[in-house]
């Protein structure tokens, strides 16, 4: 599964490496001892249970936050220290979709994914409009340019959201709980598009998740955040980690036993 | 920038600039060629699908097919692009072979065709703000203005309920909840009360001396000080900062609650938020604006003493003079009064929060709404209560 992945990759250099990261707030450590690598072009999954610090570890991989100790590369280029104008220009690089959300409620859909391309491209408001447009039509939301976040379901939202993530053709696409509060065949169309779009954009895809149906469908390779070791439980292709994982705590969550 | 070499985006090369043309249009299909670099970032912008189309305008039933040989990178705006190209076909009832295009991009436009749940891109522009004729816009301004006030009388009705059971010992309130407010209304809020009561002293004795001096009565400052604050600025100045500092916070409080939803979630455990939210507010409010209203009318009283005592009036003549101009009633009359202007402060803010939107910008129009209402509902009610304490002869 992982072979795949390299298809577009002009060389094996991963995409996004995590080195020694340690996170923490204050005295209060969350996660040490983070090394991992996310290759180009496949679809990486963040797993754990609740209160593992995979959100966490999602706010310090876009920058909202600063690691204890360790780094992040992006590239090739660091990221963590990085002073502030490679920061932006890195950071423009990458794709967020929040959990709620979070798109801004005061501007309809269509100025929520244009507001990306009006600061950082040269384009006329036209081309901005049009590409606005055919961004919303990928997601299956063509028809509601003109709608505002208040007016439209739970779903339509988390579309919307993938849409502006993907306003600026994003090289790292960060989705923070896609399927969180859809139903299961929405959450299972969401995952349909996280891969076609995976595949035609050439993006690479980074999710935090905790829904084993998700985790299944669309992971080429999960890494799993130990609550009680506070590091890295084990990282690998799920269906081999829930088999033969040496875990055991890897292998309860992914055959969903509440043993231990 | 660090060793980026990625093909959807990248370095602008300005020789290279995105290229969509016509090959022919006579001949049957029509082919159109596409090339170049297409780069959101780039400056040369995107190819117009308006000025190709107007090139075909006979083009009824024709076929389109690319010519994509020339393509070099592309990102999103070719999708983009040929989206729109196909919207624009189609429309003119001609035909677009997409099976011409790279695989890649194709892939993306059946993605983007496919999902559109049989909705067209011009649908939404059916869905247009309301505007139209002044008489329309008239119209929909009468109407929503009739509903604001209808809103207005519903919510003062629940009030009234509210206190109604509250009286009946029937309400669902913590009135624990109420110390917190009473120190965010109260307590917090006597710095500035004390700065801006013992300013409005100071000036009204500046305005009073200048008069007085002509007659060398400089002394009756002091009793012109005391009567306006007692009777008139204590309370009103209160109520103003009270306004500002109170109504909008309840206004915020509450409006971002009803985004969240939080308050249909105590609707629907059954706890009326008229009782559990907007009493505490009201009644904190209540027992603290009397209390503000005395320390305003002392500030100010302080403040109109150190002008006067600069002008050659003693501490003990401005106190007797004081003494002389206010009675126990001028002193009621502004506690009654403040006890009604904070109902009003109160129910403004609390009114403003309930209503309130589902968006951040609502919340934010019902904090300023709140404090408009709230200054314009004080400033009348101290009228009213001028020509009614007139005509009962209440001085």
């Amino acid at each position: 599964m992982a072979s795949t992945s390299s298809t577009f990759s002009p060389a094996d250099k991963p995409h996004v490496a995590v080195h020694a990261l340690k996170l923490a707030y204050g005295e209060n450590v969350i996660l040490r001892d983070l090394t991992f690598d996310i290759r180009r072009n496949e679809v990486f999954v963040i797993m754990g249970g609740s209160g593992c610090g995979k959100s966490t570890l999602l706010r310090h991989l876009i920058g909202l936050q600063q690691p204890a100790s360790g780094e992040i590369f992006f590239d090739g280029a660091i990221f963590s220290s990085a002073d502030a104008s490679e920061r932006t220009a890195l950071l423009r690089r990458f794709g967020v979709m929040y959990q709620s959300g979070a798109l801004w409620t005061s501007l309809t859909l269509a100025e929520n994914v244009a507001l990306p391309l009006r600061e950082y491209t040269p384009l006329p408001d036209k081309d901005i409009a049009m590409l606005a447009r055919y961004k919303l039509a990928l997601v299956g939301l063509s028809g509601y340019e003109d709608y505002y976040p208040s007016e439209i379901s739970g779903g339509m939202v988390k579309r919307a959201s993938l849409a502006r993530a993907m306003a600026l053709d994003p090289e790292v696409l960060f989705l923070d709980e896609p399927g969180a509060g859809l139903d299961p065949v929405t959450s299972r169309l969401l995952d349909d598009l996280i891969l076609q779009l995976r595949d035609s954009l050439g993006a690479t895809v980074v999710i935090v998740t905790h829904e084993l149906a998700s985790i299944f469908a669309v992971a080429d390779r999960a890494l799993f955040l130990d609550a009680t070791t506070r590091t890295i439980g084990a990282l690998g292709e799920p269906n081999e980690l829930r088999d033969h994982s040496e875990n055991p705590r890897v292998r309860s969550f992914l055959n969903r036993k509440a043993s231990l | 920038m660090s060793g980026f070499s990625h093909s959807i985006s990248g370095a602008v090369s300005s020789a290279n600039e995105a290229v969509a043309e016509w090959v022919s249009t006579e001949a049957r299909p029509c082919i159109l060629r596409i090339a170049g670099v297409w780069n959101i970032r780039g400056t040369s912008g995107i190819p117009r699908v308006e000025s190709l189309l107007r090139k075909i305008a006979d083009g009824k039933d024709a076929r389109i097919i690319f010519d994509c040989s020339g393509l070099a990178r592309h990102d999103s705006s070719l999708a983009a692009f040929l989206l729109e190209f196909h919207h624009c076909c189609v429309a003119r009832g001609a035909v677009v072979d997409f099976a011409t295009l790279p695989p890649l991009i194709a892939r993306l436009l059946a993605l983007a065709l496919v999902r559109s749940d049989g909705r067209s891109g011009s649908e939404s522009e059916e869905r247009a703000r309301p505007e139209g004729s002044f008489f329309q816009r008239m119209g929909g301004w009468g109407i929503s203005s009739v509903n604001s006030w209808t809103k207005a009388f519903d919510f003062l009705g629940q009030t009234v309920i509210a206190v109604w059971n509250l009286v009946r010992g029937r309400a669902r309130t913590r009135l624990s909840e109420c110390w917190l407010f009473i120190q965010a209304c109260g307590v917090d809020a006597l710095p500035i009360v004390s700065l801006i009561s013992f300013l409005t002293g100071l000036i009204l004795a500046y305005i009073g001396a200048v008069q007085m001096k002509q007659f060398g009565a400089t002394q009756y400052v002091a009793g012109m000080v005391g009567l306006a604050m007692v009777r008139e600025m204590g309370a009103l100045m209160a109520g103003v900062i009270l306004c500002g500092r109170t109504a909008t916070a309840y206004a915020a409080q509450l409006g971002s609650m009803q985004v969240s939803e939080e308050i249909s979630a105590f609707r629907v455990l059954g706890i009326p938020p008229m009782e559990y939210l907007v009493l505490p507010r009201i009644i904190a409010l209540v027992c603290m604006m009397p209390l503000l209203t005395l320390y305003a009318d002392l500030c100010g009283i302080f403040g109109g003493l150190v002008v006067v005592t600069s002008m050659d009036v003693t501490l003990e003549q401005y106190y007797t003079m004081t003494l002389r101009a206010i009675n126990m009633t001028n002193f009621l009359s502004g506690l009654i009064k403040s006890v009604f202007f904070a109902m009003l402060i109160g129910w403004a803010g609390c009114f403003r929060g309930m209503v309130c939107g589902k968006s951040s910008q609502a919340v934010g129009d019902a904090a300023t709404s709140a404090a408009v209402l709230g200054i314009t509902l004080l400033v009348i009610a101290d009228a009213v209560f001028a020509v009614l304490f007139d005509a009962i002869n209440f001085f």
